[in-house]
């Protein structure tokens, strides 16, 4: 390269190119992301409703798959936290036998504590909120106080993991989004210092919802927290969903 | 500054160093043993480029390294070229760059050049780095012909060849940060040219705006640009910004990966004031892989040749002593090139591994080399004899970082690794459980020789180390 020294307009005219590469690289890169989020498509049977119910957790992870959900913040209103289980003991380890009833237990125990984290790898999730009654709440924190990338604010708390942002909240301090979630509502969640009418909490806090899914059970559940659950499908009108095979 | 001159005979020349690197860097590669890094540089390659996600390892530094290895793994297969063809090939382009770099430095003592680029063609640490697939080698090559790139714009105001700086610091930003010191100093010096180059706002602003453009916003564009997978998950640009937050907060408090947080780990040298004070090595451990025919762990062991490491402090010295007292501007901006890129290695904040050294090896092979080449017309012999010395250490110890084994191997292996940091390494892999689904790597014994090592059961990789993590 032996080109003779770059004019001063020359030099105003690749500076204006560059400007505008790097503006064009930004929004691109942000329309880009915009675009990849899926929004939730009603499925024949669901006859505009937005409410369904799933078995468990993992079964929740496996419909919004199905469904093509990608690039989305969910809310997971829950009274525990589960995490994947080593990869021996994991779901990718070899397949329980199907006459063994306490190794099916517990492989599928192992897919529903792994379920959240699982939803945030296979690209569903980019983002978790978690909403949790005080007890849960109070043991969460305990759990994460000492992690160096755990910020703690007045009933709420951050830790991400590998950059993927996660956020643990008691009901009052659950953030107000400009956009539609994916919801989960495990039967856990019940308990005391959760809203007594979700649905109608939901609507107080001006969240927004493409699609809630209310687990039947949880490894936490009580019978009573159960049907609880249960109550809340009964009154939003919630359609079963079967779980893929 | 006047131009350097080339001849045929420095083209011929400079062909056949780059011939030798390529020769040390990529002999044998397809049967050396393939490390559980390898594996997990393929893993997360594939998983980036398909859907966005950083995993299973290094989640908090650049992506270049996953955008390339895809490419790579697409052409090459699975195997070791698939994994490592990247790093052999910016390995040795790593050679010519510096050349180019300490050519438009010293124009006038093409010793310098020869001497700096002939070091790092043979320097066994660099070698150890640019057979596997971690992106460190990366920046032995970016930021160094980024630097050069602003050197000839210096020299020639010529657009093109800081345009050419920017998108090489882009990539070097892209494969690590540190590329940033660098261009940082690249920066300082053209601004520093703009502002000398008028009296008047109007003579002042078009070349600082255009370095700016060129040494800023361009190398952050091909930088965002390099997430754009990431971006298909979903995520702003203001996401972005926190993932990058992250990803910082994760770097600076980074204390290693599962098996070297360890408190008796010591298989990865820690900490920067060591590497040119005492012999430096990184040890890595090969797995038993299908199609190299080997049934064993083996000893691959990064050792930086300590005839010429030994010698960057004082050559350092004598270039900062010619810069400041013989106003020789190719010593004064060498001993800055050097401690800009190393100093911020010192900071105590968190443990630096023997790997970043890589970042810092050319700019210290060319203090020697500017030292040498001074050297030469006063003792001959005694350069002779030193450059002898060094050619021979770094032939024995590239046996050590291929993971073969002579007697004269052995000696200077033994000499200068503890045998403390082999052992740490096999037992990382065997508490950690990485490479081995149950975690089953058998305690080895001390090893009589390098490349030997214990033999373990032949299983890749686990591609979810991200699990044992979680919280």
């Amino acid at each position: 390269m032996s080109s003779p020294a770059t004019s001063a307009p020359a030099q105003l005219a690749w500076t204006g190119v560059l400007v505008a590469l790097a503006a064009a690289a930004a929004l691109a890169s942000d329309l880009h992301g915009h675009a990849a989020r899926t929004p939730f498509t009603p499925l024949e049977g669901f006859q505009g409703q937005r409410w369904a119910v799933v078995g468990d957790a993992a079964d929740a992870v496996e419909a919004w798959s199905s469904a093509g959900l990608r690039g989305r913040r969910v809310l997971v209103a829950t009274g525990r936290w589960g995490k994947p289980v080593t990869r021996e003991a994991g779901p990718e380890a070899a397949p329980a036998p199907p006459d063994d009833p306490a190794a099916l237990a517990a492989a599928r125990a192992a897919k529903v504590s792994g379920a959240l984290f699982e939803a945030t790898m296979r690209g569903v999730a980019r983002e978790l909120l978690v909403v949790m009654p005080d007890a849960a709440w109070d043991a969460r924190v305990e759990a994460i106080r000492a992690a160096r990338e755990t910020t703690l604010g007045d009933g709420w708390a951050r830790q991400p993991f590998h950059g993927i942002p996660r956020s643990f909240h008691r009901p009052a301090t659950v953030p107000r989004i400009d956009e539609e979630l994916l919801l989960l509502v495990e039967p856990s969640f019940f308990a005391a210092g959760a809203p007594a009418d979700l649905a109608a909490w939901l609507a107080a806090r001006g969240i927004r919802f493409d699609l809630a899914l209310i687990a039947a059970t949880d490894p936490l559940a009580t019978p009573a927290q159960q049907a609880a659950a249960a109550a809340l499908a009964g009154q939003v009108g919630a359609v079963q969903l079967e779980a893929a095979p | 500054m006047s131009a350097p001159a080339f001849t045929r005979r420095d083209v011929v020349a400079l062909a056949g160093l780059v011939a030798v690197a390529w020769l040390v860097r990529a002999a044998g590669i397809a049967t050396q043993p393939l490390m559980s890094d390898d594996l997990s540089v393929a893993a997360t390659a594939r998983a980036f480029a398909a859907q966005g996600l950083p995993e299973p390892t290094m989640w908090n530094h650049p992506r270049l390294r996953d955008l390339l290895v895809d490419l790579s793994l697409d052409a090459f297969g699975d195997g070791a070229w698939g994994i490592k063809a990247w790093s052999v090939l910016l390995g040795v382009l790593a050679i010519p760059a510096l050349f180019m770099l300490l050519r438009r430095l010293a124009p006038e003592r093409p010793a310098v050049a020869w001497l700096g680029a002939a070091l790092l063609a043979v320097e066994p640490f660099q070698v150890h780095f640019a057979r596997q697939g971690i992106q460190d080698v990366y920046l032995t090559f970016f930021p160094v012909a980024g630097l050069a790139a602003a050197l000839w714009y210096r020299a020639s105001r010529a657009a093109g060849w800081l345009v050419l700086s920017g998108l090489l610091f882009g990539l070097g930003l892209a494969s690590k940060w540190s590329a940033g010191f660098s261009l940082a100093l690249a920066l300082g010096l053209v601004a520093f040219d703009a502002w000398r180059q008028g009296t008047r706002p109007a003579q002042r602003l078009p070349p600082l705006l255009f370095a700016a453009a060129a040494l800023i916003l361009l190398p952050l564009t091909v930088y965002l640009l390099t997430f754009w997978p990431w971006f298909g998950r979903g995520h702003s640009l203001g996401e972005w910004l926190d993932f990058q937050r992250a990803m910082a907060f994760e770097t600076a408090t980074h204390v290693g990966y599962p098996g070297t947080k360890l408190p008796d780990f010591y298989g990865e040298q820690v900490g920067a004031w060591r590497w040119f004070l005492a012999p430096t090595w990184f040890v890595d451990l090969g797995l038993p892989t299908v199609g190299t025919g080997t049934t064993g762990m083996t000893y691959l062991i990064g050792v930086g040749n300590p005839l010429t490491w030994l010698l960057v402090l004082p050559s350092l010295g004598y270039a900062a002593w010619r810069g400041w007292r013989r106003r020789d501007p190719a010593g004064g901006l060498l001993a800055a090139l050097f401690l800009v890129n190393y100093l911020p290695f010192l900071s105590p904040s968190r443990p630096i591994f023997s790997n970043s050294a890589v970042v810092v090896i050319p700019y210290g092979l060319a203090l020697v080399g500017y030292a040498a080449a001074a050297a030469w017309p006063r003792a001959r012999a005694l350069v002779a004899a030193w450059l002898g010395l060094s050619a021979l250490a770094a032939a024995a110890l590239w046996f050590a970082s291929v993971g073969r084994s002579t007697p004269p191997t052995t000696w200077l292996v033994h000499l200068l690794v503890p045998p403390a940091a082999w052992e740490s390494k096999a037992l990382k892999l065997q508490r950690s459980g990485a490479g081995h689904p149950g975690g089953a790597v058998p305690a080895p014994a001390t090893p009589a020789a390098a490349g030997a090592a214990p033999a373990a059961p032949a299983a890749p990789p686990s591609p979810s180390p991200a699990r044992a993590q979680e919280k």
